[in-house]
């Protein structure tokens, strides 16, 4: 088959407005990408990878990975955004009463423990929830046990 | 370029009407200006395709509803004057193949030139707004598409049934001989 001059003419300028419009377009989202990458970055840098478990001490137990938590944030408000909490505050500490509506008694309650990376091994919170400020990559855990147990999250 | 008197008419009523189109509040880069810049360059030829299209960007830079283009007018009555001059290569290469050639070849030219009007307004943004002209290029490919593909559309189907009409009345003779 024998293309007239004509009709490749013609052929021609469509192939060139589809290339072009294509190549912009191509640039168009490539910007837009490089746009959002900076604001990622910028977001990165406002933002911690936190992960949390929560023992409810009965072998159910949950895991909150990379959960994101304003640079900042503590224990409690990394806790308050993946779980019902219901606490009470004692002056300016917080006491946890429930998580997810597991209620603490006279013997059992809510202690919060975090994962050592130098020793690999759970240490108990020292501090009330709402006075240890997370850092990137914390592993923090909850552990529904006897008060007077030392046993950390399994 | 003389006119007869029933040439300068029609002229006159193309240009009106183009005109009030063009002034009229539309959504923004949808315009029929090039189908009718382009139809009178094939109608009348080169010389008053591109006058045609000069003409109307200049009016069209005064009392656009998105208000006056300032700087940008030159650039769009370039843009919108090749165009016309366009249409009149067109009439030279002649316009006697089949309606749904025509139609083709309308939209494909319709595409092309409506892609060369946004590049040569896009860098006159560039060249204003002091940004690199590849950077006003990118940022403006979305209003660019939706005018090319408007364009594309409006002249594969109107330009073939305006070339019949005026067929009918006796203003395109020459054209259909050529």
């Amino acid at each position: 088959m024998q293309l007239s001059k004509r009709t490749l003419v013609f052929a021609v300028l469509a192939y060139t407005v589809w290339s072009v419009i294509a190549t912009a377009y191509t640039g168009y989202y490539y910007m837009q990408y490089k746009q959002l990458e900076d604001t990622l970055k910028t977001m990165q840098s406002l933002v911690l990878k936190v992960n949390l478990l929560i023992n409810y001490g009965n072998g159910t137990k949950e895991w909150h990975n990379a959960t994101l938590v304003p640079v900042g944030a503590t224990v409690f408000n990394a806790t308050v955004t993946v779980a019902k909490v219901n606490y009470t505050l004692w002056g300016e500490y917080v006491l946890i009463n429930a998580i997810n509506e597991v209620q603490g008694t006279q013997d059992t309650g809510w202690i919060w423990w975090i994962w050592d990376l130098s020793t690999s091994q759970w240490k108990s919170g020292l501090e009330a929830c709402n006075k240890h400020v997370l850092v990137d990559g914390d592993t923090i855990g909850w552990n529904y046990q006897n008060w007077t147990s030392t046993s950390p999250p399994s | 370029m003389r006119f007869k008197t029933r040439q300068l008419a029609l002229f006159c009523v193309l240009a009106a009407a183009s005109i009030g189109i063009q002034l009229t509040p539309r959504p923004p880069n949808i315009e029929s200006t090039s189908l009718i810049t382009f139809f009178v360059g094939v109608v009348f030829g080169c010389p008053a395709g591109g006058l045609f299209g000069t003409l109307v960007m200049l009016v069209n830079g005064f009392l656009s509803p998105w208000g006056f283009a300032g700087l940008i007018m030159p650039f769009q009555m370039v843009g919108m004057s090749l165009i016309g001059v366009a249409g009149g290569i067109f009439r030279r290469y002649g316009v006697t193949s089949p309606v749904s050639r025509v139609a083709l070849e309308a939209a494909i030219l319709g595409s092309f030139l409506t892609l060369t009007y946004d590049i040569i307004t896009n860098v006159g943004v560039g060249l204003i707004s002091n940004v690199p002209i590849v950077f006003a290029l990118i940022t403006g490919v979305v209003f660019s598409f939706i005018h090319i593909a408007s364009n594309t559309v409006l002249f594969g189907l109107a330009f073939a049934p305006l070339l019949e009409t005026f067929k009918a009345i006796g203003e395109l003779r020459t054209v259909a001989t050529k």
